[in-house]
């Protein structure tokens, strides 16, 4: 095992991408802290009908009247009076990179995100603090009817279908963080994608944290009408400061009958920043709904993506890979509720613990009365990198139906010696041989990414890796 | 003991600090125990009734568990000789396994006893805790409430508050016991019982422990509340079986904690058939380097049964194995709930543990089994797994038998038995493996042709 000073002499565990730019906003709340008055300007700032206001306020009830969780993570250092809960960087939304400020630009460009849209993107948008700066659909899928734009202009352009979706999938009142998310929501995206549109190439949001004391609430609302096809790309960073950070986004999917819905997050928020979304899909009859979801970054992650199967033949698929560094709290899981006959899900879990990163796998499989012929398999591996690393899983698994299958297995290990001891028998450094085990070991999520992301989650892996072997 | 000389207050529903005075000044205690029996009623008092919002509990409604209902304590008629025993009693142990030696607990009072003059002659020790206190108080006190603690839960604290009667097992040093120990609770009134079952097995001795629970069928509501503690030496071997088989107003709280010294072996199987609602915490502790705990179990819940199990595999020290099964069967309106977590503690490296839960869900739709499979690993060179499975008879296993020219019905008990056939042919005791087969079949028993899909 390696010596911590090793590591750090290598320089090798640091956040790649801490770097900040300077704070300078449009409107910034005046001060830090949630309250009716905040809320309410921040509606009033956005220009947002009465009834998106009504529902804020409505939310941030719920908000003050939760008590924080105890389960899960240590939530005890989070102070939600010490965050702004809204900034907004630049007055108006640039349609092409030249219109965004330089220094904004800048930090997209170090993301690689201009490349990325030109290459192998079919729209990207672009979030900045509180507002999305940046926004881009490729004309040809415009011109199919596919809506793609961030959720404020979403609610400015079809209030009607926001009106009829927004908050059905998720609630105000699900959880604590939920009801936060729906009383300060900002930016985010509105997707649309017509009956039958297969959106082949993935559109993807990037979200990015620059302020200090920042909480980031985008609200992200995904509806495939039936028959039709959407890949949606998230990932995020932030700038590394002493201070933490709060990320608690809410996305809600509705799958309609026969559409499919892939949704993938590459989390790698910098260390201090708590990462705290519900994610929840609904999944009609034939519908698939997959969540791929990453998570590297932030000091505390708790999320556990969902689908309700709630059609006969629904299908709803999880992998989720986490990876723990010194630290570090992944929390993180799925849930699958079969509603529907006959309906399937599958949740695969990976997850790798190292030095005193501790991953957990946190799932529900909740099977009602009636969803006959319900199949679901569950999968657990987790990885042990360290003596002082920790795995957990808790799985609850409610089954109210006889006529199912369902499955739940895990398992736990180090990266075994003899394994080690073959590839470098093979000639590999004992580096190399860990890497190359720890690929192996999540490349089940990786090849269901596009090449370019899984080639980037590797790299982020292996990045983190790096030392990791004294 | 008779009713005579019960202390007036102890007559009387709940259970108070004069209560505790009372049933310690009855019993003659020495003043230690007065004060812990005090002790441990005051975390009681302290500890709030857990409901579904304490994680533990969110699946098992006790809210209709309300103590101050009960009669802190149930006489029970002398017995000098094993034919004195209620009739339901020594068919029980007609019934039963082969014994060495036998103890019953009539209510609260340990009427019975008897051990074999060979084993006595060893020096093993089998006798109610009371006498235990006076005999053999030294090792009593060392031991009593050291596995399960007043502050392990609200119904631990009540036990070490009012127990009475119980089981104290002593097995010296290198003592190997062949034929099974066995204990019965019986209950016959609706009062409340406090069954205790402490048992010391020393350096390489080896025995099987029974400890089985029954009670007459009843209107009014009964509560059971017991703890056991098993200390198992360095090579020793002790095999612990827990058959609960109470009628169904009988409300049963138990915790069994194990603790296993160096290269120690426990085997422990907890069979849970009866009782309206059940919840036993099984917990061994893997102790000490070398320690090895098979845990078996095996539940099967009817009409509006709740039979909850919380399992732990405590791995404390290195190079420790366990091994957990428990299967289930339920139907009608009832509900399991399967709750398991193997806990590696930091330094614990070459851990060996293995967690699985399984679910037959028979007949209508209504009832639920949940299954909770946890892990908690903070030590990397270890391996560790779980699984856990729901589903209903299956189709092919069933095709298969009815195409050899077996009836529908007869195939199904075939495949339930088959499914319980793989915790039961892990146990080496045949007059048990014959009773449980008995308590399944009854199970399966009537109304299952039209229950079974």
């Amino acid at each position: 095992m390696p010596e911590d000073k090793t590591i750090k002499e290598l320089g090798l565990d640091e956040y790649k991408y801490g770097f900040r730019d300077p704070e300078e906003y449009f409107f910034k709340t005046p001060r830090k802290g949630i309250d009716p008055e905040i809320v309410a300007m921040i509606s009033k700032h956005k220009n947002e009908p009465q009834w998106m206001l009504e529902f804020r306020l409505e939310a941030l009830q719920h908000f003050l009247e939760k008590p924080t969780p105890t389960w899960g993570g240590d939530l005890s250092e989070l102070d939600f009076d010490d965050i702004y809960y809204y900034i907004r960087p630049i007055e108006n939304q640039g349609r092409s990179w030249d219109e965004v400020p330089e220094d904004i630009k800048n930090t997209f460009d170090r993301l690689g995100i201009p490349q990325a849209e030109r290459e192998i993107l079919a729209g990207v948008g672009a979030q900045y603090e509180s507002e999305v700066v940046y926004h881009n659909l490729k004309k040809e899928w415009e011109e199919q009817g596919v809506v793609f734009l961030d959720m404020d202009g979403g609610l400015r352009e079809h209030e009607d279908l926001v009106r009829e979706y927004f908050g059905t999938v998720i609630p105000p009142d699900d959880n604590k963080f939920a009801a936060l998310n729906s009383a300060v929501w900002s930016g985010g995206s509105f997707v649309y994608v017509p009956p039958g549109v297969h959106v082949d190439i993935p559109l993807q949001a990037y979200f990015r944290i620059n302020a200090e004391n920042m909480g980031q609430f985008e609200r992200t609302l995904i509806i495939a009408d039936e028959g039709s096809y959407v890949h949606y790309i998230e990932g995020c960073t932030a700038p590394t400061y002493t201070t933490n950070s709060l990320h608690s986004a809410v996305v809600e999917l509705i799958a309609k009958p026969n559409a499919r819905i892939r949704y993938s997050t590459i989390q790698n928020w910098s260390h201090n920043t708590y990462n705290l979304v519900t994610k929840r899909a609904v999944a009609y009859e034939n519908a698939t709904v997959e969540w791929v979801d990453g998570n590297l970054g932030s000091k505390l992650t708790m999320k556990y993506p969902a689908v309700y199967l709630m059609g006969e033949g629904a299908r709803g698929e999880i992998l989720s890979v986490a990876y723990a560094g010194d630290g570090q709290h992944q929390d993180a899981g799925g849930k699958v509720v079969h509603v529907a006959p006959n309906t399937s899900s599958l949740i695969t879990s990976k997850s790798i613990s190292k030095g005193t990163g501790r991953s957990s796998y946190r799932g529900l499989l909740k099977v009602h009365e009636g969803a006959v012929g319900s199949k679901s398999r569950v999968e657990c591996d987790a990885l042990l990198l360290d003596e002082k690393a920790r795995t957990d899983t808790y799985p609850y698994i409610e089954i109210e139906e006889k006529k199912v299958n369902t499955e739940h297995e895990a398992t736990v290990s180090k990266v075994g010696e003899d394994q080690l001891f073959y590839l470098m028998s093979r000639g590999l450094s004992e580096e190399e041989a860990m890497a190359m085990v720890v690929n192996g070991f999540i490349e089940p999520i990786a090849k269901e990414l596009p090449l370019e992301y899984a080639i980037e989650l590797n790299r982020l892996i292996q990045l983190e890796m790096e030392g990791s072997v004294g | 003991m008779s009713a005579n000389g019960v202390p007036e207050v102890l007559k009387k529903p709940g259970v108070t600090a004069e209560t505790v005075k009372a049933l310690s000044a009855f019993k003659d205690e020495p003043a230690w125990l007065t004060e812990k029996r005090l002790e441990a009623w005051r975390t009681f008092e302290k500890i709030p009734m857990p409901t579904l919002r304490d994680e533990a509990w969110r699946y098992t409604d006790i809210s209709e568990v309300r103590f101050e209902e009960f009669l802190p304590y149930a006489p029970s008629p002398d017995v000098t000789r094993e034919g004195d025993l209620p009739d339901a009693v020594q068919t029980l142990i007609k019934e039963g396994e082969e014994n060495s030696a036998l103890l019953v607990q009539h209510n609260s009072e340990t009427t019975f006893s008897r051990i074999d003059e060979e084993l006595k002659k060893k020096g093993v020790v089998f006798t109610d805790l009371h006498t235990a206190l006076r005999e053999h108080g030294e090792i009593v006190k060392e031991r009593l409430f050291g596995l399960v603690p007043e502050g392990y839960d609200k119904f631990a604290a009540l036990s070490a508050a009012a127990f009475s009667g119980g089981s104290f097992l002593y097995v010296p040093r290198g003592v190997e016991i062949e034929v099974p120990i066995q204990s019965y609770r019986w209950l016959d009134v609706t009062g409340s019982i406090m069954p205790r079952t402490l048992v010391v097995v020393e350096e390489g001795a080896s025995l099987t422990y029974i400890d089985e629970y029954a009670s007459e069928e009843n209107e009014e509501p009964a509560l059971s509340n017991g703890a056991v503690e098993l200390y198992v030496g360095e090579g020793a071997n002790l095999r612990y079986v827990s058959l609960q088989n109470w009628a169904r107003n009988v409300y049963h709280f138990n915790t069994i904690r194990s603790s296993a010294g160096k290269d120690a072996t426990i085997n422990s199987l907890v069979v849970s058939f009866g009782a309206g609602i059940a919840r036993t915490n099984v917990e061994a502790g893997l102790s000490a380097p070398g320690s090895d705990s098979e845990m078996l179990g095996l539940y099967f819940a009817d009409e509006d049964q709740l039979i909850d199990h919380h399992t732990l595999q405590d791995h404390l020290a290195p190079n420790a194995h366990s091994d957990l099964l428990y299967k289930g069967a339920l139907r009608d309106e009832s509900l399991t709930v399967f709750s398991g977590l193997i806990r590696v503690e930091p330094g614990a490296q070459k851990t060996d543990a293995y967690q699985t839960n399984r679910n037959l869900i028979l007949g209508t739709d209504d009832a639920m089994a949940v299954s909770l499979p946890n892990l908690e690993i903070m030590a990397d060179d270890v391996k560790c797994s779980h699984g856990s499975t729901t589903g209903q008879v299956d189709d092919v296993e069933l095709f298969y038998l009815m195409s050899r020219g077996i009836p529908r019905i007869e195939a199904e008990k075939l495949v339930v038995f088959g499914f319980f056939g793989e915790v039961t042919s892990r146990i080496p005791l045949k007059g048990l493996k014959e009773k449980l087969d008995r308590a399944i079949e009854e199970k399966i028993g009537l109304g299952f042709e039209e229950r079974v899909a």
